[in-house]
């Protein structure tokens, strides 16, 4: 008899829904396929009625099999739900073997008469192919999808890859009315579960004895109701990031007497075990490959922050990035080197152990890219990526050698999630906060003068720094002038550009620096004989990117920005100022940000200042209401018109 | 998506491995044409299909392309890759890498290729692959000598040359060749926009070559026309070609649609008898075709869904209408091959139509057939003295409207005697309609509240309708970050839809509230009494213009609000009355006070198609500008005194 679990998160009310509903395969009831919409969600275009999931080891003629079997019931409401009639199912074909379906039925549920209509899924609907070498794709479809009908399949998936457990996910884009999932495995070999998600998920432990081994098995069980649904959002880094899921990482395999490997479960053993892969360690041992090319680089200076520089400069020039992740290397580094191409780890790992050829305390970081989520728990396989930290008196400095525009502590944006892990050689790792410290600057002057006709010229200087100056050179270095132009025009209203000056596009330890000269026929607004002006002109904001009523997810701003805009406004000749908009401060709570808006009349000019900043990269859901509110006062404040009259 | 001659499109792609042993120039990047420079991020340095008709079932053809890439992004035009499938074996591939002097650094042979399942998200099954190399360059700029051979018993088409392959992207030397056995067949041909340019022809028994030279890059502008309507470009046909196991003789379309439906198209239409007593039941009584093509359009709305699977003849053949009625799913061939049985089957007549789907408008060649043309399926069901026009893909389409994705084209209707080129309907200028009357009050604090209502047809119908059966999160979305985005601080307090799908009609009414709508400056409220329908698509400046550029189907709008102004005020003064009429289109614009004291905003726009040379492009922009600024006109009232 199962037990109920998860006592903390079942939905007010909602429990007993699912009571007395008959699971078993091929039991659909009338009421099931009669119900029009989804109880708690009306708007949902299909529901998971039924969600089972049990993964178990088996042991046969020498061989350890993971089994998978899956059955699952889903009801689709309307049109947009017909989707979850198609199953895919990913597999492995590797050199352990091949991973095999078997036991696939699939019927669909429809009403006919006041009938239940069965109709079945047959070999014409199953499709294999392969996705490329070793990953085989297969999916079915289920016939006879009408709006309103029941779908229900199960198969086994038996898999010799008995080390990888695929994710148990227990959120997804539509509702699920009733979920069991289990896992066992003999005591030998030792998962340890890794948990993620805004919905708190526990299992229920039991040990069964065992039918493989000498002992019991370990059994995990979990069962929820009425779990609801989780779409993305605009701006959420990852949505898979608050699903929640539960990975079996494998830790441990002891087989008393006879054999023993260890994995990881905390972080020193992550460190060693990734220490001991070949793919890292030992790439990151070898250094006779560069030796002879990097010694006359580094005898120039014995300045360990010379040396840093030039070891960095040297690894971006020389190589180029295949645009493969992972903390491993693929071909090895020796081979990197030569080709001048590697993929992440070979350029970053070559780079690590230049550095410490040179004397320099440097050591992996081994980060999650945004795509791959976070990683909240020691473990070695929550990460795809590494860098290279620098343990300086002054604190940590990174460095990514696989673009580029890249700088010390400014990192392409798909490392900027959260937290890295630095791990030494001695075995011990500390966290690394991945947020930029610095927030990147926009400074802009402005002089504009107007016309009595309604005309504005004038000029402009910008200029950008640290992740803004890496994101225009990252944009733009390839983009000849004329192009560039016409998109910076086109994106400020139709100005028209003269005088272009683009300073420091290749020195990358600058700033970058435009100047021009603009002038635009209509910059003004003339209503009963008196002149509006929009005090920052084509500079202003007047979208506001939050418009939704509620958000649930926090919002990703990537890196810490601070903007600063000092114009100079000329007034027309035979004009004096009606109404200057009254100067105004707002902050967010928490020091999130701010924005001050002054302006000044002095004489024939009207001076205006504005600062914003938005102090962090990830700013949590509970804000969203003061975020837009903030917005919408920026941009308020903004489009208040300074009005000159005829003198 | 619904893209039934994927399998076989991939030969335009493909072709195969003489390598360029010619003068050694073309691998260095020293020097180069500057011409050829400009406006490019790779420039083809030399080009050459051959392709070879050994015999209409044995085809071989072989690609070299050399080309220098200057830049990150002109990496995208190396298309290192070559697609097949069941019915083409790649005979060899390779790529070599040439540094800046010309001396070659690197080579990949086949075994260095990725071998991958080239099916798109949207098809479920297909046999499609793609052989690709993951090639990352050390330096700037390099260039790379990239060759492949295919052999395919499939004739029926062969590859389509353009002389430039893509924007930003010029060709110093190109040539197209085909060799073919002139007693076994001959060749159609179609050139296009050739003039103006060094492409040279020669001609003679068995063989066929272009050659051209010097080709000067294009770079991309807004409303310029499909990229493959500007290039020059050559398409060929054989006359007698083979094809999956069947034979063809084809010199117009009458006999292309005679191949089609005899060898493709017949003895698949056959029903179980439940279903065509399932389907005689629903038509009992109706006597007229049109009403009974229209329930038969309507249960395959509802007891299909669409599916795409690219399996058996090379993606050109339906799956049969017994099979769809089994599964109830089917891809555009199937689906319509379907519906056509059922509607035969309560004696309605109707035609499989080939047609070149897209929300650009893409035209069949009137004189030059080819099974090369058309990605799509539709039916074209004759009536009285008119035809009816249904997609058999769409489960929410209305009857007899295809909408801008198979609208105003020329297709391929394939009747029992032979094919036809017809013309779908158009939905132009005035057709594309849409309505928008509202009534809203302007309060002191300058937010504003009120109703709605809009009325849509044509192809603003077809923009339109689907909310109907979007879920609340998706509608509030549509309004406030697409339709409405100009409005910051709106709210829908309620909607509510009418879909009239025998009018072709779509209804919605809103009640909303926009906070700080109004702009307050000191004692002054700045109002733009357009809230709800502004046009907003200026296209780019540029500061030379290329290309000519068009309007595809142009609209209509009508707007008429009642604005209750704030009691506070003084009243406005208002602008006057705004009239523009110019071959573009046509706008105007009046507010006035009635007697009840409110402000009566009247408006129209019109955006008529056509096709215009680049030296009308800045008016109209200009034109565009003005409609935009004018919908953001503003009054200012003025606060009464305080006393």
């Amino acid at each position: 008899m199962k037990k109920l679990i998860v006592s903390c998160f079942l939905l007010v009310g909602a429990a007993s829904v699912s009571m007395g509903q008959n699971y078993k395969f091929g039991k659909v009831s009338e009421e099931e396929i009669e119900e029009k919409q989804h109880p708690l969600e009306p708007d949902a275009a299909a529901a998971y009625l039924f969600k089972e999931r049990s993964s178990y080891f088996t042991y046969y003629n020498g061989e350890i099999k993971l089994i998978t079997e899956i059955q699952e019931r889903v009801k689709i409401y309307n049109k947009d739900g017909f989707d979850y009639a198609t199953e895919t199912v990913y597999l492995r074909d590797g050199s352990e073997g091949a991973d095999v379906v078997s036991g696939l039925k699939a019927v669909t549920y429809t009403m006919v008469d006041g009938k239940i209509e069965e109709t079945k899924l047959e070999k014409d609907g199953i499709f294999k192919e392969e996705i490329s070498k070793g990953r085989i794709k297969e999916t079915f479809t289920l016939p006879n999808i009408k709006e309103g009908c029941v779908v229900e399949y199960k198969y086994r998936i038996t898999s010799p890859y008995y080390f990888y457990i695929p994710e148990y996910r227990f959120q997804l884009g539509v509702p699920i009315k009733r979920l069991e999932s289990s896992f066992s495995a003999p005591e030998y070999f030792k998962f340890k579960p890794l948990f993620k998600g805004y919905m708190p998920v526990r299992p229920e432990v039991d040990k069964v004895s065992s039918q493989i081994v000498d002992g019991y098995n370990l059994v995990e069980k979990y069962e929820l109701d009425n779990v609801p649904s989780m779409k993305g959002e605009a701006f959420v880094d990852n949505i898979d990031n608050y699903r929640s899921s539960v990975y079996y990482e494998l830790n441990q395999i002891e087989i008393p007497g006879s054999y023993y490997k260890s994995y990881s479960h905390n972080w020193n053993d992550v460190t060693k075990s990734i220490y001991g892969y070949s793919s890292f360690g030992d790439e990151l041992k070898k250094t006779g490959y560069f030796e002879d090319e990097l010694n006359p680089l580094i005898a120039a200076t014995s300045n360990p922050q010379e040396r840093i520089a030039i070891i960095f400069n040297f690894v971006k020039q020389k190589m180029n990035w295949n645009e493969y992740v992972g903390y491993g290397c693929s071909d090895g580094v020796r081979k990197a080197f030569k080709e001048g191409v590697g993929n992440v780890a070979e350029i970053n790992l070559m780079m690590t152990s230049m550095m410490r050829f040179a004397g320099i305390t440097a050591n992996p970081v081994l980060v999650s890219t945004k795509s791959n989520g976070i990683p909240l728990y020691p473990t070695s396989d929550g990460f795809n990526y590494v860098i290279c930290g620098i343990e300086l008196n002054e604190g940590i400095v990174l460095l990514d050698a696989t673009e580029k525009f890249a700088l010390p502590n400014i990192l392409p944006h798909r490392v900027l999630n959260w937290n890295g892990r630095m791990i030494r050689e001695n075995g011990s790792s500390v966290e690394v906060d991945m947020t930029p410290a610095m927030s990147s600057k926009e400074v802009m002057n402005m002089q504009v003068k107007i016309d009595p006709q309604g005309a504005i010229d004038g000029k402009l200087r910008r200029q950008v720094t640290d992740h803004l100056a890496y994101e225009f050179r990252s944009n733009y270095f390839n983009v000849d002038n004329e192009e560039y132009l016409e998109k910076l025009e086109n994106r400020y209203l139709g100005i028209e550009v003269d005088e272009y000056q683009l300073d420091d596009m290749e020195n990358l330890g600058k700033p970058i620096t435009e100047t021009y000269s603009f002038h635009k026929d209509t910059g003004v607004e003339f209503i009963d004989g008196k002149i509006y002006v929009s005090p920052l002109f084509f500079l202003t904001d007047s979208e506001n990117p939050l418009k939704l009523d509620k958000r649930e997810f926090p919002l990703d701003f990537v890196y810490p920005k601070q903007d600063r805009f000092m114009i100079n406004i000329g007034l027309p000749e035979g004009y004096k100022i009606e109404t200057l908009p009254e100067s105004a401060a707002l902050s967010l709570p928490d020091n999130l940000g701010k924005f001050t808006y002054v302006l000044k009349s002095a004489g024939n000019n009207v001076q205006v200042m504005v600062t914003s900043e938005i102090n962090t990269d990830i700013v949590p859901a509970l804000y969203y209401d003061a975020l837009k509110e903030y917005f919408n006062q920026v941009i308020k404040k903004q489009s208040e018109k300074l009005v000159l009259i005829k003198a | 998506m619904k893209n039934f001659t994927s399998s076989v499109m991939i030969l335009f792609i493909a072709m195969s491995s003489v390598l360029y042993g010619q003068e050694k120039s073309v691998y260095q990047s020293l020097s180069m044409n500057a011409e050829l420079i400009k406006n490019s991020n790779a420039l083809v340095r030399y080009e050459k299909m051959e392709v070879d008709m050994k015999s209409i079932r044995d085809m071989e053809m072989k690609q070299v392309r050399v080309i220098t890439v200057l830049n990150e992004e002109g990496l995208d035009d190396l298309k290192p890759y070559v697609h097949y499938n069941n019915g083409i074996k790649v005979k060899d591939i390779q790529m070599l890498i040439f540094d800046r002097t010309g001396e070659e650094v690197n080579k990949f042979k086949k075994k260095d290729f990725k071998d991958v399942s080239a099916v798109s998200g949207g098809t479920l099954y297909s046999d499609s692959r793609v052989l690709y190399l993951d090639y990352t360059p050390v330096s700037y700029p390099f260039t790379v000598e990239f060759s492949y051979e295919i052999a395919t018993d499939n004739s029926a088409i062969l590859p389509s040359w353009s002389f430039l392959s893509g924007y930003n992207l010029s060709t110093e030397e190109s040539h197209y060749i085909v060799h073919y056995d002139p007693n076994e067949t001959s060749l159609r041909i179609k050139e296009s926009r050739l003039e103006g340019y060094d492409i040279h022809k020669e001609e003679s028994e068995g063989y066929l070559a272009y050659s051209g030279k010097n080709l000067e890059a294009i770079k991309k502008e807004d409303l310029a026309p499909a990229f493959s309507k500007i290039v020059p470009r050559v398409e060929v046909v054989p006359k007698r070609f083979f094809y999956e196991g069947y034979e063809g003789d084809v010199s117009d379309w009458n006999e292309f649609g005679k191949w089609m439906y005899t060898r493709i198209l017949s003895g698949r239409q056959e029903l179980p008898p439940a279903t065509i007593a399932t389907v005689t039941a629903l038509v009992k009584g109706v006597d007229d075709d049109y009403e009974k093509a229209k329930i038969i359009y309507k249960y395959v709305q509802e007891n299909t869904r669409y599916i795409s699977v690219q399996v058996g003849i090379g993606g050109m053949q339906p799956i049969a209408a017994i099979d769809v009625d089994k599964v109830k799913y089917g891809d555009c061939k199937g689906l319509s091959n379907y519906t056509m049985a059922l509607l035969r089957a309560v004696g309605v007549e109707s035609y499989y139509t080939h047609v070149e789907a897209g929300q650009s408008i893409d035209s069949f060649h009137a004189e030059f057939p080819s099974l090369a043309q058309g990605n799509h399926i539709i039916l074209a069901i004759p009536y009285k003295d008119e035809m009816l026009w249904v997609d058999c893909t769409s489960q929410s389409l209305p009857f007899n409207f295809v909408g801008d994705f198979t609208d105003n084209r020329r297709v391929c209707v394939i009747k029992p005697d032979g094919g036809e080129i017809m013309t779908t309907p158009s939905y132009l200028d005035e057709n594309n309609y849409k309505l928008t009357k509202a009534n809203y009050v302007i309060q002191d604090d300058g937010s504003i509240s009120g109703e709605i209502d809009m009325t849509s047809n044509g192809i603003a119908y077809d923009n339109a309708y689907y909310v109907e059966d979007s879920d609340d999160e998706y509608v509030n979305r549509y309004y406030k970050e697409y339709y409405w985005k100009y409005m910051n601080g709106l709210q829908i307090d309620s909607y509510s839809f009418k879909n009239d799908k025998d009018k072709i009609e779509f209804k919605e009414h809103l009640k909303v509230e926009v906070r700080n709508y109004a702009n307050k400056s000191g004692e002054q409220l700045l109002i733009m009494p357009n809230a709800f329908d502004r046009y907003r698509s200026i296209p780019d400046r540029y500061r030379s213009r290329k290309l000519p550029f068009q309007v595809e189907r142009g609209f209509k709008e009508e707007d008429e609000f009642i604005i209750t102004l704030p009691e506070k005020y003084t009243m406005p003064t208002l602008p006057g009355a705004v009239s523009i009429a110019n071959k573009f289109g046509e706008y105007h614009l009046t507010m006035e006070m009635n007697e009840d004291g409110k402000l009566i905003m009247k408006r129209s726009l019109l955006i008529r198609h056509g096709e215009y040379e680049k030296d009308d492009y800045d008016d109209f922009r200009d034109f565009c500008k003005k409609v935009a600024q004018y919908d953001v006109s503003k009054i200012v009232l003025k606060q009464t005194d305080k006393t």
